[in-house]
This record gives C-alpha cells, structure tokens and sequence, in this order.
C-alpha cells in the first residue's frame, strides 16, 4: 500500500501540473470577476499541494498490506474484462441478441459454472428478458 | 394547490409510473439484498432507462431503488448476518440471532414493518420540511449558492473512509471533470482537445456506471465475495408481524424514524450511522437492554426505521437546495437535471406539480415497498441463492447495455469500460470514489456562483462573508469538516465502553 500510496501522490502531482499548463491561456479575468482559467488553475494548485500532502503523510506510513496483481482471482479480472471488451468491439458488428448470449455463454463458463442445464437457459432467457425490457418497455436503443 | 396536485396525481398514478415505481422497488430489494450490490450501483444501472421517461417518470424510478434498496439489505442481513448495504449492518445485531433461534420469519415481518413505517413518516417530514426550507431558500443569491456547493463538497471528508486525502484528491479530479467543456459563463471550450465529443463535457453516465458499477464486480469477483455461500433454506410461516411484536416496537420506530429523518437531511451522514444511533437510543431507553444482541424485536425494528427513514431525510437538501446527501442522491440530482429540473428553491415555484409528483411517488414507493415486502419475502430470500457466475455476466450486461443506450453510441461503452477498469484499481489503492461523483454533480454550481458572486462584487472576495447565510454556511462547512473526525472519537469511546 505503501507504494501504492507514492504512486497515486506523484501521479496527482503530474496531473495538477497538467491542469495549470493546459488552462494557461485562459483568461483570467472576465468583466473584473474571475474568468475560465482562474478555477481550473486553483485546483491545479490544489492537486499539487494534495498529492504532495499525501507524499509526506505516506512517508511515515507503516502500513504493509501489499497488494497484488497477479493472482489467480487478479487473473480472473483480467480475463473477465477482455470477454468484456471483445464483446463491446462485437455488439458494433453483429447486434445485441447474439453477441449477448454468446457473452454470457462464455462469461458464466469462465467464471467457473458448469450446470448445462442452467447455463443456456440461463443466457437466452435474460438477454431476452433485456431486450423486453430496454427495447420493448423502455423503448431504449440497443446495439443492432 | 389543488391544481397541482391533481396534476401530480395524474401524473403518478398513470400506468406507466405505477410500472415504473414498482419495477424501481423490485430491483431496489434485490439489489439491496445481494451483498456486493450497492445502491449506487442499482440507481446508476437503471439510470439510463430515465431518459426515455417524461418528466419526473424516471426520478420515480430511481427513488423506488433508493426505498427499496434501504429495506433489502436487512434480508441478507437477518438471513445471512451478512449486510446488504452499510445501513443494514445494526439490523443484523438482533436480526440474525432471532433467525438463529428459528424465528426468521418474525425478523423478516418487523423488519419489513418497521421499513415501511420508517419510510412514510419521513415521506411526512419531506412534505413538511421541504416547502419550508424552500421558503427561505429563495433569498439565496451566488454568494449562498456557491457557499451551499462548498458546503456539499465538504461531505467528502466523511464519505471518504479510509483515506481522507485520496478523497479530497477524488473531489479535486471530479471538479476537473466538470470544467471539461463549454464554459457556463463566457461560453468559450476548455479541456476538449478540439473533439466534438468534449463539447458538451464528459458523459455522466458511462463514467458512473464504469466506477460504480463495472468495478465494484470486479473487485467482488477479486475477493469473492459471495462464494461458496451455503444454500439458505428459511421456513416462512407467517409474513406479518404479531400484535404482541407492533407493540412493543411502536416507540423505538417512532423514535428511529425521527433520527432517521433528521439525520438523512445532513449532507454526508447515512442509513449506517442514522440506524446506530437509533438502536443505541433504544437499548438505552430500554427496560430490558441485556436482551439486545440476543433477538430483540425493538432492536431490529429501531435500526430499520431508521436505516429506512434516511431516503425522505435525504431528499430535502436535495430537492430545496440542490445539494446531494450521499452518492445515491447525487444520482437522482443528475436525473433531475438531465430532466430539465435543476433542485433548488425555485423547481417549488416554478414546477409546483413535479414536486408534488415526486411527493406522491415517494409515498407510493413505501407502499409497493410495505406490499412486496410481505408478499414476495418468500422469492426475495431466494435471490440470496444466486451463483455468483451467473450474477456477475448479469450485471455485466446491464453496465455494457446502459451506457450504450444513452447516445446509442458505442464509444460510450468503451468509456465505461475505461473507467470501470480505472476505478478498480483505485479502489485496490483503497481510493475512495465516491467523492469524484459529488465533485462531478457539485463542480458548474461551485465555478459558476463564485464567478457570479465576484461579478455582482466587482471582485471584492469579502461578498462570501459579509452575507449572513453565506458566512453561516461557510462555518457549517468548517463544522462538517472537522465533525467526522468528533464522530470516530465518540465510536472510539463507545467501543471502549
């Protein structure tokens, strides 16, 4: 945690320098008031002084909860939000019935489900209990 | 006044609404009663689905999840010991042991009487508060508008848990977030790199469905939360409560709806702490406190009135004031102002009908809440069931299918996606997130009252401390600011005791 801690300071830091350089041309001031620069530029500074704040806090922190990235259950994450993202890239191509109960076919498989019983039922039945729902109740947009 | 509350009763109790605040209900119980399932979660999934609702329509809905999702978390809580949703973590001090002895039926029933109870009388304290508030409200100029944003903003601190610099670092990036844009002043762009998707700022909702939905699973499924969890199997007899038990709860609910009222309408409290107080409240005042902890009625039902009693608290700052109390209700603001009704002392003015809309609706929501309650417990323990791979896909969906619908956009589900993974990690870093949230809600009130308080000064800072209200409010933030700190003191002391 304790590095983890230096990470997010030095990155607060770097972002609160980002914000002041990207607000600078800004003006400053608009009919004797403050204009659109000015808040931008005070949380810049604020950032700043936050991060640089939690830096030294962190300094005497003796907090040793690491915190891992690749374990098992870190790998399952991963894996989760890949099946997550081919299946965004797919919904652009082919529609949402498919794709949907292609992704939860394999979503449930992978997050270790084996009832065949279940699993299909399971997958038409609640894409198709969504596609009421949004499209029919709600008359939301669904990827076609 | 009659007229418009005709209109709101026309407006309500059309099929559509009806549907809606029951369906909002529904989903909010089960949400609720699913540990690892949050509220805000619940209400950031369904928000999409507001848009395509005239109206208040959508608002309903949300607040039909807020009701339900209040009362849901006890199930879990009485059946599993395991809480639902923070405010329901003190039902279970009373609630799982009756379960243990058998009783979970007459848990369950208390529980769900004492929910509903909770729920109108603070419904009644909204009808009553609410004008009153927005009475005075309508004085406010910039200077107490930007004074009253300062004054949400500062909630961070006790929302932020842990870390109460990640939270502030939190709220700093989220009023980043929202300068991205048009200007509300000079009109001229900030942060859009030239792209056409910036202009109208970043969208609110693949954002919040990414933190608040897509990453809290992510984190369940890294901790397992729900796993290997035994099959419940509970035998209901009976699903109302007996004469002998309304009895003897009568007072601590009466009591526990007051706290729970009073303490819903300060900004940054919640149903946890509201239900601690009022179960403490009522074991003091209790002629037999050695029975709480063993299966007391009153202290299940003292916890849940409260815990319950926090939504119609919660929804006065809200609604007179347009400040958020909790990340739950920052959600609703947003809906309001995706709406076209902006909270705040003139929406009682000028849109009369929408709020007493939202007054009828809030009742009726406590009502399905009462009615499926003890109807439906039976199901609602069922969910608690579920495999855990079968739910998280579930939710997946919903998070990918929510985003998208908003601007029938794509690029809006790879943004939730972005954010979702974003957030994981920074709740692994223990990085609060809800406060980006009310920073993102807060930010264009905050900007844009100061820079229209420093306009009607011609620059002189000192307007924000030489108007009463203004200065009154600025100091109530100092308070608001060190009170989190007074308030782990007195749970130290307690704990001790």
């Amino acid at each position: 945690m304790r590095k983890g801690n230096f990470i997010v300071a030095i990155l607060t830091m770097i972002f609160g320098v980002a914000v002041i350089y990207l607000s600078k041309d800004f003006p400053r001031v608009v009919s004797d008031a403050p204009g659109p620069g000015v808040f931008p530029t005070i949380l810049g500074y604020l950032s700043i002084f936050l991060g640089v704040l939690l830096f030294i806090s962190n300094l005497k922190n003796k907090d040793i909860k690491k915190i891992y990235f690749f374990t098992k259950e870190n790998k399952q994450v991963y894996g989760l939000v890949a099946i997550v993202i081919i299946y965004s890239i797919s919904l652009n191509f082919i529609g949402f019935l498919w794709t949907t109960i292609a992704f939860l076919l394999t979503s449930i498989y992978f997050m270790g489900y084996r009832k065949k019983m279940y699993l299909i039922p399971v997958s038409v039945l609640f894409t198709l209990f969504i596609y009421f729902v949004f499209a029919v109740l709600f008359g939301t947009p669904l990827p076609t | 006044m009659i007229e418009n509350l005709m209109a709101a009763f026309s407006n309500v109790f059309s099929f559509t609404s009806i549907t809606v605040i029951f369906l909002g209900v529904l989903v909010g119980i089960i949400i609720g009663a699913l540990p690892g399932l949050t509220t805000t979660m619940g209400v950031a999934l369904l928000f999409p689905l507001t848009f395509n609702l005239e109206g208040i329509t959508g608002i309903l809905m949300l607040l039909g999840i807020y009701c339900g999702a209040g009362y849901g978390g006890s199930i879990s809580s009485i059946l599993l010991n395991t809480p639902g949703n923070p405010g329901a973590v003190v039902t279970g001090l009373d609630g799982y042991p009756m379960a243990q002895k058998g009783e979970a039926d007459r848990a369950l029933a208390i529980s769900t009487y004492s929910s509903g109870v909770g729920g109108m009388f603070s419904a009644l304290v909204l009808i009553f508060l609410a004008p009153l508030l927005a009475t005075v409200a309508l004085q406010f100029g910039p200077p107490e508008f930007f004074a009253l944003a300062i004054f949400g903003l500062s909630i961070i601190t006790s929302i932020s848990g842990k870390s109460i610099l990640k939270g502030l670092i939190g709220g700093a990036i989220g009023l980043f977030i929202a300068t991205i844009g048009l200007d509300s002043i000079t009109g001229m762009t900030r942060f859009t790199f030239d792209t056409m998707y910036l202009m109208g700022g970043v969208s609110f909702i693949p954002i919040l469905i990414g933190l608040f939905a897509f990453s809290q699973v992510l984190m369940t499924v890294e901790e397992g939360v729900g796993e290997n969890v035994e099959k419940i199997k509970v035998k209901i007899q009976r699903v109302l409560p007996t004469k002998e038990d309304i009895k003897k709860t009568n007072y601590p609910i009466f009591q526990g709806s007051l706290i729970g009222s009073i303490i819903g309408a300060i900004p940054g409290t919640g149903g946890d702490i509201a239900a601690f107080l009022s179960y403490n409240q009522t074991k003091k005042s209790s002629k037999e406190p050695e029975k709480f902890g063993k299966g007391a009625p009153e202290g299940i039902a003292a916890p849940e009135a409260a815990n319950n009693s926090v939504t119609g608290g919660a929804m006065v700052p809200l609604l007179t004031l347009g400040i958020p109390g909790d990340t739950v209700t920052a959600i609703i603001l947003g809906a309001l102002m995706v709406q076209g009704l902006q909270p705040g002392p003139l929406l009682f003015t000028e849109h009369p009908d929408q709020i007493y809309g939202i007054y009828t609706g809030f009742i009726l929501a406590n009502i399905f809440m009462i009615i499926l309650g003890f109807l439906f417990i039976r199901p609602f323990t069922k969910v608690l069931n579920i495999p855990k791979p079968i739910l998280t896909p579930i939710i997946l969906v919903l998070c990918v299918v929510g985003s998208f619908s908003m601007n029938n956009d794509i690029i809006d589900v790879y943004i939730m996606v972005a954010a979702g993974f974003i957030g994981y990690f920074l709740l692994k870093l223990d990085f609060p997130i809800s406060p980006i949230i009310i920073a993102l809600v807060l930010g264009p009130m905050l900007e844009s009252n100061f820079r229209r308080s420093l306009v009607m000064s011609q620059g002189d800072y000192s307007i924000f401390m030489m108007r009463p209200i203004s200065a009154g409010l600025i100091l109530l933030t100092v308070l608001t600011l060190f009170g989190p700190i007074l308030w782990n003191r007195f749970k130290k002391r307690e704990s001790h005791a």
